[in-house]
């Protein structure tokens, strides 16, 4: 049998553990995600390094006159063209690679900043000695 | 009456030579007025084009292929905008000596390159898409820019410089790579 003292405390620790949890982990962990946006604009990723969580979706959207791509830089992942004032949005899985760049315009580039697991990052190669 | 009909239409006429005559007399890109600058930007646009399209016919390197449908889409792209904006305004760029001194120019280097092929063709073509954004950017951003009174074509102005001046930094490491 609890004593009252000890109840009160354990129902304490329950709820600041809920309310850590539902604060620290709000969408990610139900399935649903956040919605995070980068901006393409005057050549560049904007932010060029955003922290997103599994479960997220990224939309990247083009603010250029001219179409851009979102290309991971080991081309595991490839938004195809994106068109002026067009989308694109994916979903961060599991071991991500995190740098891209525009297949387009090598010198863009950017990474995304995994947060709770370690990503893949990888070296970025294009923009850096050769052209595309 | 078809005397003063007559008289009308030949002062009219003698009017359009005249403002023609104005409009034409610029001698140097710091002269040239919205419509000229207008003008020379199409011009220099389309040029670019011509040698993408040079490129695609006669390189079979894979990074200079890359490089050149970049610049079609790119050129091609602002010249849409560069039109419509012409649309929306309600005006006509006008011809002027840059225009044709750059048409003259580029006629000059198509026919040059036309005679390379392999390496050579593609060094030099890289090296002359270094020199020519090089040319037009210090054009477009020391000259044009801050003579351009309308400021929806000074703002497509600056966010076409953007973008040449990535094309620049592309022509750089493409011409850095081939040699």
């Amino acid at each position: 049998m609890l004593s009252r003292t000890k109840l009160g405390r354990l129902i304490v620790a329950t709820l600041v553990a809920t309310l850590g949890f539902s604060l620290a982990a709000p969408a990610a962990e139900d399935g649903d995600g956040r919605r995070i946006t980068i901006e393409i604009r005057k050549f560049e990723f904007v932010p060029a390094v955003p922290a997103v969580k599994p479960g997220d979706t990224i939309v990247w959207i083009n603010r250029d006159i001219v179409p851009h791509t979102a290309t991971a830089a080991d081309e595991s992942w490839d938004s195809g063209t994106i068109e002026s004032g067009g989308q694109w949005e994916m979903r961060v899985g599991p071991d991500l690679a995190t740098a891209y760049f525009c297949r387009f315009h090598p010198a863009m580039t950017a990474e995304l900043r995994i947060d709770g697991q370690a990503s893949r990052r990888t070296a970025m190669q294009a923009g850096a000695g050769s052209p595309e | 009456m078809i005397g003063r009909t007559l008289i009308l239409a030949a002062a009219t006429a003698l009017l359009a030579v005249t403002a023609q005559a104005q409009m034409s007399a610029a001698e140097t890109p710091a002269d040239l007025n919205d419509l000229e600058i207008a003008h020379v930007a199409y011009t220099a646009d389309s040029i670019d084009i011509r040698y993408a399209h040079l490129a695609l016919a006669k390189s079979k390197n894979p990074a200079i292929h890359d490089f050149a449908r970049t610049m079609i889409r790119d050129h091609e792209a602002v010249n849409e905008q560069a039109l419509a904006l012409v649309k929306k305004l309600n005006v006509t760029p006008q011809d002027n000596f840059l225009s044709q001194q750059l048409n003259e120019q580029s006629d000059q280097l198509v026919a040059e390159m036309s005679q390379l092929s392999g390496a050579a063709f593609d060094r030099r073509y890289a090296e002359n898409e270094l020199a020519y954004h090089r040319a037009v950017n210090g054009l477009v951003e020391g000259t044009f820019i801050p003579n351009l009174q309308n400021p929806e074509v000074k703002a497509l102005f600056e966010e076409a410089l953007v973008i040449f001046k990535a094309h620049e930094k592309h022509a750089e490491k493409m011409v850095q790579s081939l040699n």
